[in-house]
């Protein structure tokens, strides 16, 4: 139910045909593939499931369309790799409040982390209300 | 594998057709009501400013027209919003947020200060609740007029002059718009509305 009024929406709304393109693949893959397997989502990997070389502004226009109120098919996170290439789930205040202040705190050592920026990588996984759709069906 | 994937650097510094990086990352943090209607504002200022990069375009456009063409921008960058749906009679524009916050738009051509003044009261007095989650929303003015700041500055004395409560104060996006806050009749909370406008006045002299 849900993947259908998504379809309209990308028919409908998508601006350009590669943003359009790129959402009713991964549109298409989400539907067909279990839960499960689709798992934690990068945009390396979401530019492998759309079959595209590289991550260009388009995939993630596509990942903002799929993200927003009107679609709610994909919820954003975010991972700090520390120097040590450790890995560390950050919430969303996390880095509003290193966008402000201009550091983040490192959640275990305490550390002021100054190139943020360049250590937190974003990913996607699919929304509840999408699951459960996929899932009902 | 995940520390050569896209960072929030990266993402910030590519550029994108329809906005800018730093509304990308608001988009994918949002999580409170305040900052939902903050990007509604800056989504609809980059949906004016397509617009009004091309008025020629624009020329012989009735409201209805122009705002369909704001509301198709919002939901290109997947804000959940809605052309003339039905809250307490038809309001022109409806954005609806994860957290069940709603921002309610206005819009008007510049004909006159007492036409933009009907569509405030409908506004303020028809289509917004003046719950927690909408009290919240704008006044989009079409001007296909000159001097664009001399005419808010004109609206906003017209405004103080129909009621002198307005608090307002300015708006970081764009210098010809502004806030104004007064007290909803129906349920006292504080009402927050932008008003700004859309520049399409066309006049080549060469």
């Amino acid at each position: 139910m849900l993947a259908s009024k998504v379809k309209n929406n990308i028919e409908q709304y998508a601006v350009g045909p590669a943003v359009k393109e790129l959402c009713l693949k991964m549109l298409y893959y989400f539907e067909r593939t279990s839960v499960d397997e689709v798992g934690m989502l990068t945009y390396r990997s979401l530019a492998r499931i759309c079959k595209i070389d590289d991550v260009i502004p388009e995939l993630i226009e596509a990942t903002v369309f799929m993200s927003g109120a009107l679609n709610n098919v994909l919820d954003p996170g975010f991972l700090f790799v520390d120097k040590d290439d450790e890995e560390f789930e950050l919430d969303k205040k996390s880095i509003k409040d290193a966008r402000e202040y201009g550091f983040l705190i490192h959640p275990v050592t305490g550390d002021c982390i100054y190139d943020f920026a360049d250590r937190v990588v974003l990913y996607f996984s699919l929304s509840d209300s999408f699951e459960r759709d996929v899932q009902d069906d | 594998m995940i520390n050569r994937d896209i960072t929030i650097g990266q993402l910030l510094s590519l550029s994108y057709p329809n906005y800018s990086g730093s509304l990308v990352l608001k988009i994918l943090t949002y999580e409170e009501p305040d900052e939902f209607y903050d990007i509604v504002n800056e989504a609809i200022e980059y949906a004016s400013e397509n617009i009004s990069s091309n008025p020629q375009l624009a020329k012989g456009l009735n409201e209805n027209q122009i705002t369909i063409q704001i509301v198709h921008q919002l939901c290109s960058m997947g804000l959940n919003s809605e052309f003339d749906a039905s809250t307490g009679g038809h309001c022109d524009i409806t954005v609806r947020g994860k957290l069940n916050e709603v921002w309610l738009g206005e819009a008007k051509i510049d004909k006159s200060q007492s036409w933009i003044w009907e569509g405030f009261l409908q506004l303020d007095t028809r289509y917004m609740p003046g719950g927690i989650k909408s009290c919240v929303g704008g006044i989009l003015i079409y001007s296909f007029k000159d001097r664009a700041d001399l005419r808010m500055e004109k609206w906003k004395k017209y405004m103080l002059s129909m009621d002198s409560d307005f608090v307002f104060s300015s708006c970081p996006l764009n210098i010809n718009a502004f806030y104004s806050e007064h007290v909803s009749k129906r349920t006292g909370a504080t009402v927050r509305i932008r008003h700004m406008i859309v520049p399409l006045f066309f006049s080549p002299e060469k």
